[in-house]
C-alpha cells in the first residue's frame, strides 16, 4: 500500500494513525545503526496520532509519519542544530511553522534527524552525534547537511522528512541516497522556527521516495508567514493534483561548462541519459557559475561566522573542528568580500533570467559523483583528487545562490544512486514536478526499489 | 592584481591576528593552522569574484 492509499485508510477509519506512527518508531529503532535520528519523539508522536484518529476525515496527510532535521524547533524540546553546545539550550517555546502546518494536515512527527553541525557541510559526519550511514550502502555517507532526513526516507522509516538547503543540503543527500529532494524558490516556504545558518541563502524543503508524497507534503507547507521576513506573500500554488501533464514544446538547457567540470563518469552518464530523452535539449553554459559558487562560499562563511561570533569567542573548543575553523576564518574576511559576493548575486541572477528567456528548464547532475565512503577525505574524479566536503555541492551552490527552485530526482540505476538536478524559473515548482513525472514515465527516474520493499507505509 | 594575491603566509598570519583582535576573538593555538588554511581558501574564492564583478553593479537582491 502506498502512502496516499494509507492516508485514505486512516481518513475513512480503516487504519489508525497510532499504528502507523508506532510502526515508524519501531523501524527507526530497528535501523538505529544508520544514525539517521538524534531523538525519537515517541510521546509527542503518539499523542498527535491519537488526535488524528479522533478526527481524521478532513486531514490530507492523516496519520503520515514524518521526520525533521534537528534544526527545526519543536515546542518543549531544545533545538540542537547538530551542535553539542545546544544540548544546554532551553526548550523551544513554539514549533516551526512548516512542522505545525504538516501536523495540522494530520501528519505525525516521529523524530529529529542527524545533520552536519550548524548545517555547515555536505557529509553528515557529525563530530558529536556520529556519521549517518547511507541506506543504499552503509559503508558510504548519506550526504549533508540534511543527511539524517535523507537516510530516514531512503531506509523506508518515514515517507517524508524535512531538511534545509543553504548551498545544497537537501539536494546533495537526496542525490546520494536515491530519493527526491525539493529546494523551493527562496521565500516560498517559511523558515520561522528553524535555526538559521545564512539567512540570505537558507531554504527549507521536503524529501520523499515518491513524487506524490513530495507534492502532498510541499502543498501542506505552503503559504505566507509573517514570522519569516523572507517568506513571500504570494498565494500558494498547490501542485499535488495537477502535475501529470508535461508542458508542451519544452525546451531544455543541458548545463555544461562548470556543471560537468569535475564530474565523475556516473554523473556524466546520468546527464547524457536524461538529456537524451527530451525532444528539444541543447547544451548551454552559465558563464558566472564558478563565480556564483565562490560568492556563495564566501557569503556562507561571512554570515555564518557573524551568527556565531559570541559562542566562537567563549566556547570555540565545543564546536566541530572543521566547522569552527571555517566559521572563524569567515569572520575575519574584509567587508569588500561581502560586497563582491552581493554584487555577484545580482549579476548572476540577471544571467540566469536571460537563459530562462530561451529555456523552460535547466538540468545538471546534482552531485559530481555518487556517495563517497564514510571518512573519505578526497575522491578521485578524472584523475584529479578533490576534497569531498567542499566539492559535493559544486553544482548545487550556484543554483541556491540565485534562489531558484530545484528538484533532485533519483536516476534509475543498478549501481549507487545519483541524482539529476532540475532547475526552473522563480516560482515554477510545478514545472519541476511535471518534468519529473514525465521522466518517471520515460523510465529514467525512479527511487530505489530495495528501500521501498522495507518501507513503513 | 588578484584579490589579496600579494599576501605571503606570514602576511596572512599577521592579518589573522589583527582581524581576530578587532573582532574580540582569541584564536586558540590548536585552531590556527585550520583557520589559516580556511582564510586562504576564502581569499582564493574572493579572487575569483574580483575578476568578474562589476563594482558599479547594483547589488539589490529582490528576486
Amino acid at each position: 500500500m502506498n502512502t496516499l492509499a494509507h492516508i485514505g485508510e486512516v481518513r475513512n477509519g480503516k487504519a489508525r494513525a497510532q499504528d502507523w506512527a508506532r510502526a515508524s518508531l519501531e523501524s527507526a529503532r530497528a535501523k538505529a545503526r544508520l544514525c539517521a535520528f538524534t531523538s525519537l519523539l515517541e510521546e509527542d508522536a503518539m499523542a498527535q496520532a491519537a488526535c488524528v484518529d479522533a478526527s481524521p476525515a478532513d486531514r490530507p496527510l492523516a496519520g503520515m509519519p514524518f521526520a525533521a532535521k534537528n534544526l527545526f524547533d519543536v515546542a518543549g524540546h531544545p533545538t540542537l542544530a547538530g551542535a553539542r553546545i545546544n544540548r544546554d539550550a532551553p526548550p523551544a517555546r513554539r514549533t516551526a511553522t512548516v512542522i505545525s502546518r504538516l501536523a495540522n494536515a494530520g501528519a505525525t512527527l516521529v523524530g529529529m534527524t542527524n545533520m552536519d553541525e550548524f548545517a555547515y557541510g555536505f557529509a553528515t559526519e557529525n563530530a558529536h552525534f556520529g556519521a549517518t550511514r547511507n541506506p543504499c550502502d552503509e559503508t558510504r555517507m548519506a550526504g549533508g547537511s540534511s543527511g539524517g532526513s535523507a537516510a530516514a526516507v531512503a531506509a523506508g522509516i518515514v515517507p517524508v522528512a524535512l531538511g534545509s538547503d543553504t548551498n545544497g543540503s537537501i539536494r546533495v543527500p537526496a542525490s546520494l541516497c536515491g530519493i527526491y529532494g525539493l529546494k523551493p524558490t527562496f521565500g516560498r516556504l517559511s523558515r520561522a522556527g528553524t535555526y538559521p545558518f545564512v539567512s540570505s541563502l537558507d531554504h527549507v524543503g521536503p524529501f520523499a521516495r515518491t513524487l506524490d508524497d513530495l507534492a502532498l507534503s510541499y502543498d501542506a507547507m505552503q503559504g505566507a508567514d509573517g514570522a519569516d521576513p523572507a517568506c513571500s506573500r504570494t498565494d500558494p500554488d498547490p501542485i499535488a493534483a495537477d502535475f501529470d501533464v508535461m508542458p508542451s514544446d519544452l525546451r531544455v538547457g543541458v548545463l555544461g561548462g562548470w556543471f560537468i567540470r569535475h564530474a565523475a563518469a556516473e554523473a556524466k552518464d546520468a546527464l547524457d541519459l536524461v538529456a537524451g530523452v527530451f525532444a528539444q535539449a541543447s547544451r548551454v553554459e552559465l558563464q558566472g557559475a564558478q563565480a556564483a559558487r565562490s560568492a556563495a562560499f564566501c557569503m556562507t562563511g561571512i554570515e555564518g561566522g557573524s551568527l556565531h561570533i559570541r559562542q566562537l569567542a567563549t566556547r570555540p573548543m565545543d564546536y566541530d573542528p572543521a566547522v569552527r575553523d571555517r566559521l572563524l576564518a569567515g569572520l575575519l574576511l574584509p567587508a569588500r568580500v561581502s560586497e563582491l559576493a552581493r554584487r555577484m548575486r545580482r549579476q548572476f541572477i540577471d544571467e540566469v533570467a536571460q537563459l530562462f528567456g530561451s529555456f523552460h528548464i535547466l538540468i545538471s547532475p546534482t552531485t559530481p559523483c555518487s556517495a563517497p565512503r564514510i571518512g573519505e577525505a578526497c575522491v578521485e574524479i578524472d584523475g584529479v583528487e578533490l576534497p569531498v566536503r567542499a566539492n559535493l555541492g559544486l553544482y548545487t551552490q550556484p543554483i541556491s545562490f540565485a534562489g531558484l527552485p530545484a528538484l533532485s530526482v533519483p536516476l534509475k540505476t543498478d549501481g549507487l544512486p545519483i541524482g539529476m538536478q532540475l532547475i526552473a524559473p522563480y516560482w515554477a515548482e510545478k514545472r519541476l514536478f511535471q518534468v519529473a513525472r514525465w521522466l518517471e514515465r520515460q523510465g529514467v527516474v525512479a527511487s530505489g526499489t530495495v528501500q521501498k520493499q522495507e518501507a513503513v507505509l | 592584481m588578484k584579490f589579496a594575491g600579494h599576501l605571503t603566509d606570514a602576511d596572512r598570519q599577521a592579518y589573522m591576528d589583527a582581524a581576530s583582535r578587532l573582532a574580540g576573538l582569541t584564536i586558540p593555538e590548536e585552531c590556527r593552522d585550520g583557520v589559516h588554511a580556511n582564510l586562504r581558501l576564502f581569499l582564493d574564492h574572493a579572487a575569483v569574484l574580483d575578476e568578474i564583478v562589476d563594482p558599479f553593479r547594483d547589488p539589490a537582491e529582490l528576486l
